[in-house]
Parts: structure tokens; C-alpha cells; sequence
């Protein structure tokens, strides 16, 4: 017989479990985009290093055109997004928040919807905004894929999807 | 010691000589020759009167006379006359009888001592043995003796302790059958009748507890064996979650970062409530938002499920709604 301790705030335990509201997605959001911009600013610094060293008398300060800092953030947002939600579950916005994504049955995304989801909140990022007239605070991204996000404050990784079993 | 001595001669007689006897040779022989000729003469005049019996009844009643003739008329004439005299002179001997013979034996019995007499001359055993003590039981009237007896003056005079004392109590309670007399001992009908109540508030508790050794007792608990059977994870489980532990730990090693983060998370939850209310007023939503997750979340499965109690108490917001995602899910 084991014995378990909550840690989650008695406040805050009504609400685990259940979806999160615009708010708290959006501050989530706004945690992985920094998380994404700074990720570029050291890309950029990196590139600009390594440009450096290659030629150091004609090194002259990168600029990339739009197109490239849109593709390069639109990549690497969505592989950021994607390998967090498939490794624990949670970006590190979601962390700090509180917040979790799952599927309909409650577990782990599978590495393609995933994938998915990373690329049409990339590609359209309002249909988070379909959060505040959703009677169950689900954005466009969750009403296609069948995910939800939701307050889920333990810091313990969701169980891997179990093995499907045959007859 | 004479009269034993002669009643033992007449009852067993001696067969030796005459001088033996202490009586003359001469006087028991003719005592002897006596008897037998007064039996020859008996046994003659037998003899005799059934040989002239007829004879004699034909003399006295002669078949050719009147019968008052007759001589047997005469013979009871005689007859009247004698039994009248018989009659006059037991009469005389009777108050001659009772007029000498209280004397003389009042005088023989004040010479003797019947006591002793009884005591050597009557077997008393084998008298009261034939005596019937049961139907001399019965003719007696119970009831009239005890009315004309002083039972009170009877038993003042009785000394009860000098009888007690002789008693051999312990013999009398071996032989006491206690089991067979418990086994008829209705227990339960003499509980049912007792008062328990009012036993009770006749006890002393605080009188028993003063006299009672609680170290001693509590030196025979087998300790480790209670605590076997104690559940104390669920105890510890049950006590952690009514102290809110992990809000002690969380004061006494959390951050201020983690502080942070927290009010953080609570504020946005805050703020997700007040907007989703705002939003569904100004859309006119009915129905509340359900908000309950598909499956089962890790934070739900691993801790207990709070109650409602919990969520008032916890925060002021209106709780999410409880709904099954199946009953949600379009």
C-alpha cells in the first residue's frame, strides 16, 4: 500500500481536469512564443558567429528577408510545440501555466496529430480565440483534432499511451 | 439380676436329676401321674359324651312329652338361675378387684424400677421397627399442633449461633450440585428484569477508576500487535490530507518564484472564469460550460477527488460544471 500526498494547492483542485479558459492558454502561448523568439535570437547569433568565423574581415550583420524569419519561426514553433506535446505533454509555457494537452481519451497526443495541431495553431493562431464562445473552451485546433487542454498541475509526465492489445 | 436369672430358667429348663431341679422327686412325680390321669379323664369323658350326646338329647327333650314337660326346661330354669348369680358375683369380684388391686400394684411398682426393667426386658429397636410412622403421621392434625405451639418463645430460646457454628458448611456446599442448579437458572428472564439503569447510576465509576492500575494494564498491551492491525498509511493519508501538508511544505521551502507562479496560474483561472461568464452573458448561453476533460486527468487519478465542500471552501469561483465528455461530446 502506497500512500499519496497531493501537491496541488487545495484552491486550485476543483479545477483540474477541466479545460482551460483564454487566459491562461494565451499567457501559455505567450510564454512559447518568447520561448521561440528567443530561441531564434540565438539562432541568428549563432548563424552570425559562425559567419564570423568563416570570414572575419567581410563579416557583415545577417539579414534575412521576412519570408526566411517567418519560415525559420513557423519551424521551429511547430517543432517546438509538436516535441512537447508528444514528449510530456506540455510546452514550457503549458508548464509554467499549469496546463496539459491530451486527446480524447485523456493521454498522450500521438506524434502526427501532434504534429498537426503545431501546424494549424502556426498557421492560424486565432483559432485559439475560438476558446471564449466554445461552450466546452476548446479552440478550432482542439474541435478538429479532438484535444483538449486542461489545468493538470502535477509536474509528473502523463502516462505513455498503453499497447493496444489483441484478442 | 434374679428375675434375669429366672427368666432364663423358665425359659430354657434344666434336664438333669430332682436335687438338680431344687424341687422334690416326689412332688413331680406326682404332678406327673396328675396330668396324665386328668388327660386319661379328659380323653375318657370325651369319649363318653359323644357316645351318650344322643342319649342325652333324647332324655331331654322326650318326643312323647310337651315340651314344657320336657327336662331340658328345668336344666335352663338352672341355667337362668346361675349365669344371674355368675353375673352378681363378677360384679362383686370386680369391686373387690378395683378396690385391692390399685393398691397392691402401685405397691409392687414403686418396688420396682420399670425404667430398668424396660431397659433390660424390651427390645426397643424391634418394637419401633414394627411401628408405622408414616400412617401415624397422617392421623396427626398438623395444623392444630403448630396453632397451639409458641413458635416465637421456641425460637427465642434456640441458640442460633452455637447452631451455626456446628454446621459444616464447606461439607454441605461440596455436595451442592452448582452446574445442574445453574443450568436452571432462566438468566436471561432475571436480566430482562433488572434495572440496568438504575444499577448504573448506583455505580461509583470515579471510586472504580481510582482503584484501577491503568500502568499495570497497560504493561499487558501487546502494542506491536495493535499496531499490526492498524491501517496507518490510511491513518497518515487521512491526517496529511486534513492538515493540508503540502501547504506547509510549500510555505516552508517553497520560493518566491513558486509563489509566483502560483498566484499566477490562480489569477488566470480567475480571469478564464470571469471572461467565459462575461462572454456567455453578452452570447446569452444557457447552458454552462463543460468544461470536463475526456479520459481521466493524472492529477485527478492520482489524488482523491475533491468535493464540494473542498471547492467552496478552496475558492470562491463557481465550479466547473461536472459532466462526462461523453455526454458533452457532439
Amino acid at each position: 500500500m502506497s500512500t499519496h500526498v497531493d501537491p496541488i494547492p487545495q484552491e486550485a483542485r476543483p479545477f483540474q481536469g477541466h479545460r482551460a479558459g483564454l487566459v491562461t492558454r494565451t499567457a501559455a502561448a505567450a510564454i512559447d512564443l518568447g520561448i521561440v523568439l528567443l530561441a531564434l535570437g540565438v539562432c541568428y547569433l549563432g548563424v552570425s558567429a559562425f559567419l564570423f568565423l568563416l570570414e572575419p574581415r567581410s563579416f557583415t550583420a545577417p539579414t534575412p528577408s521576412l519570408a526566411i524569419m517567418w519560415g525559420a519561426g513557423g519551424l521551429l514553433l511547430t517543432g517546438y510545440l509538436a516535441v512537447s506535446w508528444v514528449g510530456s505533454g506540455r510546452t514550457y509555457g503549458n508548464h509554467v501555466m499549469g496546463l496539459r494537452v491530451v486527446n480524447r481519451d485523456g493521454q498522450r497526443l500521438r506524434a502526427l496529430v501532434a504534429f498537426l495541431r503545431a501546424v494549424c495553431y502556426v498557421i492560424f493562431p486565432l483559432g485559439l480565440l475560438w476558446v471564449l464562445v466554445s461552450g466546452y473552451n476548446r479552440s478550432l485546433q482542439d474541435l478538429v483534432l479532438r484535444t483538449s487542454v486542461i489545468h493538470d498541475w502535477d509536474v509528473r509526465p502523463v502516462q505513455a499511451r498503453p499497447a493496444p492489445t489483441r484478442p | 439380676m434374679r428375675l434375669q436369672e429366672h427368666h432364663g430358667c423358665m425359659a430354657e429348663p434344666h434336664r438333669g436329676s430332682s436335687s438338680a431341679r431344687g424341687m422334690p422327686a416326689a412332688l413331680d412325680a406326682a404332678m406327673g401321674a396328675a396330668v396324665l390321669a386328668t388327660t386319661a379323664a379328659v380323653s375318657v369323658t370325651r369319649v363318653f359324651a359323644r357316645a351318650v350326646g344322643p342319649v342325652g338329647r333324647l332324655v331331654m327333650h322326650p318326643p312323647l312329652l310337651h315340651e314344657r314337660l320336657h327336662p331340658a326346661r328345668v336344666v335352663d330354669a338352672f341355667a337362668d338361675r346361675g349365669q344371674r348369680a355368675r353375673i352378681l358375683a363378677n360384679a362383686d369380684i370386680n369391686r373387690l378387684i378395683a378396690a385391692t388391686v390399685p393398691p397392691v400394684v402401685n405397691e409392687v411398682l414403686d418396688s420396682l424400677d420399670l425404667t430398668e426393667l424396660v431397659r433390660q426386658r424390651v427390645n426397643i429397636d424391634s418394637l419401633i421397627s414394627t411401628v408405622d410412622i408414616v400412617a401415624v403421621v397422617d392421623r396427626m392434625d398438623i395444623d392444630a399442633i403448630t396453632q397451639q405451639l409458641d413458635i416465637e418463645g421456641m425460637l427465642r430460646q434456640v441458640d442460633l449461633d452455637a447452631i451455626v457454628s456446628k454446621v459444616d458448611i464447606d461439607a454441605i456446599v461440596r455436595q451442592v450440585d452448582i452446574d445442574a442448579i445453574a443450568r436452571q437458572v432462566d438468566v436471561d428472564a432475571i436480566v430482562s428484569q433488572v434495572d440496568m439503569d438504575a444499577v448504573a447510576k448506583r455505580i461509583d465509576v470515579d471510586a472504580i477508576a481510582e482503584r484501577i492500575d491503568i500502568d499495570a494494564i497497560v504493561s499487558r498491551v501487546n502494542a506491536d500487535a495493535i499496531l499490526r492491525r492498524l491501517d496507518l498509511v490510511a491513518i497518515a493519508e487521512e491526517v496529511v490530507n486534513g492538515i493540508d501538508l503540502p501547504e506547509i511544505i510549500r510555505e516552508s521551502t517553497g520560493s518566491m518564484a513558486s509563489d509566483v507562479v502560483r498566484d499566477a496560474r490562480m489569477q488566470t483561472i480567475e480571469a478564464d472564469v470571469a471572461i467565459a461568464r462575461i462572454v456567455d452573458r453578452v452570447i446569452r448561453r444557457r447552458r454552462a460550460r463543460h468544461t470536463d476533460a475526456p479520459g481521466e486527468p493524472e492529477s485527478l487519478s492520482r489524488a482523491k477527488p475533491a468535493t464540494s465542500a473542498d471547492i467552496a471552501q478552496a475558492n470562491p469561483l463557481p465550479p466547473p460544471p461536472a459532466e462526462t465528455p461523453k455526454e458533452r461530446r457532439p
